[in-house]
């Protein structure tokens, strides 16, 4: 037969090799969505087969009796005004740093840039006194405002990086055309640096929407809590019904999933660029 | 300096105010007071005098600070673990293979889930009636359903084998960008020169490669100082006793789990300090090198 090659055996085990990898990647998953339909009775009766009745019980509890939606909401607001907040003052610096370099800036950058590892069990000691001193511990102000601090050396590591690539031609033209400081930056670094301000927004929503730590120590109460905290209430309130776990599981997990499905090609190519995590 | 050169750097540095002021008020003088702190007998409330070193001298009499570091020694294991298996995932994707792309995605997933979700999930898995208990039940080695948690040796194995299953995405992704950045051209050469796959892998790849390794490496040793507190905290809680305890875990704990105890808190908070600043210097260093080395 001319033209036919013979199937070669190492592809087909690399790719069953990529399956069974991938498998143990989506099994947890399932494992926790497949088992948040069934009741506790079933879940020890049949752990591993596909629940009975799709109920949405379960989750049903977790909003009406649990309440998880205020935590989402806490989330949701936590997280989105750390990306704006970061991105407006990562913006105004990384501009400087890229396009307006003046004696020593580039030393202020590695000071900043070196601050990024610095672990936050070690800042919030102080910073959970000093709140509490200005009665902020339960407010969301608290954390953004952590999380700020965390996400700004990134940041600007990574805008840095990206707004060196705009040509100077195109500033320069800007300010013959009259553009100011802020005019500059609306007019040509954010539409043009567009790409890597979405990378570093994703990285910032992820890391603060999942944080946990910080958030632990920040909020006490239940009704100001994020999602993420909110589980280990959630966990030890439900200790012997793990289908209530798994559903609470579920819901925390849904937006971080939701977000890499669309986002993912940002986030894989932004790992190569920055290095982030 | 003429006015307009004047005006022209009092605009930049306005520009780098808002950071430089967060950083300073969120992190320098949080740093600062720590380092502080950890020289006195604070308790929160009423004591805050100064006690020399004698913090880190108690510290360092402890059993418990002692087994702390030995279980982040131990935990190191995983950073070789998955920078292997991350390589050999990237190899296998640089190949190209029939959706890749899909499974380079997919082994990037639970980098994205919160740790806490991970560990919660380990912590069902190898609870006494979760899954992995039925399995083995199941496939006829009821002795072997132990309870995984309760014991030091099988508790570090889990909380190592989470560490692992989190990271092969990353470091694959990491490594995948190392080697697209090697022209293939050398690779068609070696090929062509008669090179097999064991002899491209040892005497191209990994020495073309070594840097971006030798990043991941410094950046996983770092992060298993930091990064461990909410596996930890879901999967085992630390114990039993100070069994499966951190140092990044023992921080919180001495902090806002025992009352009384802030000094010695910040003391420990700054030895974890000092351990990862030294880290950040090398890894640096190295990704400075990297940088220009890929350029």
């Amino acid at each position: 037969m001319p033209g036919r090659k013979p199937l070669k055996p190492g592809p087909v085990l690399v790719f069953l090799a990529f399956l069974v990898l991938g498998a143990s990647f989506v099994f947890p998953f399932l494992y926790m969505f497949l088992n948040a339909f069934k009741s506790t009775p079933e879940y020890y009766k049949s752990t591993f087969k596909l629940p009975e009745h799709y109920n949405w019980a379960n989750f049903a509890t977790m909003v009406s009796q649990f309440r998880i939606q205020v935590n989402m909401l806490n989330s949701l607001f936590i997280s989105m005004s750390a990306v704006l907040l970061t991105t407006a003052v990562g913006m105004l610096a990384a501009y400087v740093f890229a396009k307006r370099p003046f004696r020593k800036s580039h030393a202020v950058y590695l000071v900043i840039i070196f601050s990024m590892f610095m672990p936050n069990q070690v800042t919030l000691i102080p910073l959970y006194f000093l709140y509490s001193k200005l009665g902020l511990i339960n407010t969301p102000f608290a954390v953004i405002i952590c999380s700020l601090a965390a996400g700004i050396p990134a940041c600007i590591m990574l805008l840095t990086a990206y707004f060196k690539g705009i040509p100077d031609e195109i500033c320069e033209a800007a300010i013959l055309d009259g553009c100011g400081f802020f005019g500059i930056i609306r007019n040509v670094i954010f539409p043009l640096g567009k790409p890597a301000i979405a990378v570093n927004a994703t990285f910032v929503f992820l890391r603060t929407w999942n944080d946990f730590l910080t958030p632990l120590v920040l909020l006490t109460k239940r009704e100001t809590q994020t999602v993420v905290v909110a589980l280990s209430a959630l966990v030890s309130r439900y200790q012997s019904d793990p289908p209530y776990q798994m559903a609470g599981l579920t819901i925390a997990t849904i937006p971080a999933i939701v977000m890499y499905l669309f986002l993912q090609k940002y986030l894989v190519e932004g790992v190569n660029a920055g290095s982030i995590k | 300096m003429t006015d307009r050169k004047r005006k022209e750097l009092t605009i930049s540095l306005l520009g780098i105010a808002p950071a430089v002021l967060v950083l300073l008020v969120f992190r320098a003088y949080p740093i600062g007071s720590v380092i502080w702190n950890s020289l006195t007998n604070w308790d929160g409330l009423f004591k805050h005098d100064f006690i020399g070193l004698r913090n880190y001298l108690r510290i360092f009499r402890t059993d418990y600070f002692w087994k702390t570091l030995a279980n982040c020694f131990i935990m190191f294991i995983n950073v070789p673990i998955q920078i292997v298996i991350g390589l050999v995932v990237s190899m296998l994707l640089y190949e190209k293979t029939p959706g890749w792309r899909f499974f380079r995605s997919l082994y990037y997933l639970p980098q994205i889930v919160s740790a806490v979700i991970v560990g919660y999930l380990f912590a069902i898995f190898f609870s006494y009636d979760g899954p992995v208990n039925e399995l083995l039940r199941f496939a006829g080695a009821p002795k072997l359903a132990i309870e995984w948690l309760g014991r030091r040796p099988t508790a570090i194995g889990v909380v190592i084998t989470a560490l692992i299953w989190i990271n092969i995405g990353w470091q694959g992704v990491l490594m995948l960008g190392g080697l697209s950045s090697i022209n293939p051209s050398v690779f068609e050469s070696a090929k062509m020169d008669g090179a097999n796959f064991f002899q491209r892998t040892f005497y191209i790849l990994l020495p073309m490669i070594g840097r971006v390794i030798e990043y991941s490496f410094i950046y996983s040793v770092a992060w298993t100082f930091t990064g461990l507190f909410p596996f930890i905290y879901s999967i085992t809680n630390g114990g039993p006793g100070y069994d499966t305890t951190t140092l990044d875990f023992l921080v919180y704990q001495k902090a806002f789990r025992e009352d009384s105890a802030l000094g010695e808190a910040c003391a420990l908070a700054v030895i974890l300090l000092a351990i990862v600043s030294v880290l950040t210097l090398f890894q640096r260093r190295l990704s400075d090198r990297a940088n220009s080395w890929s350029e």
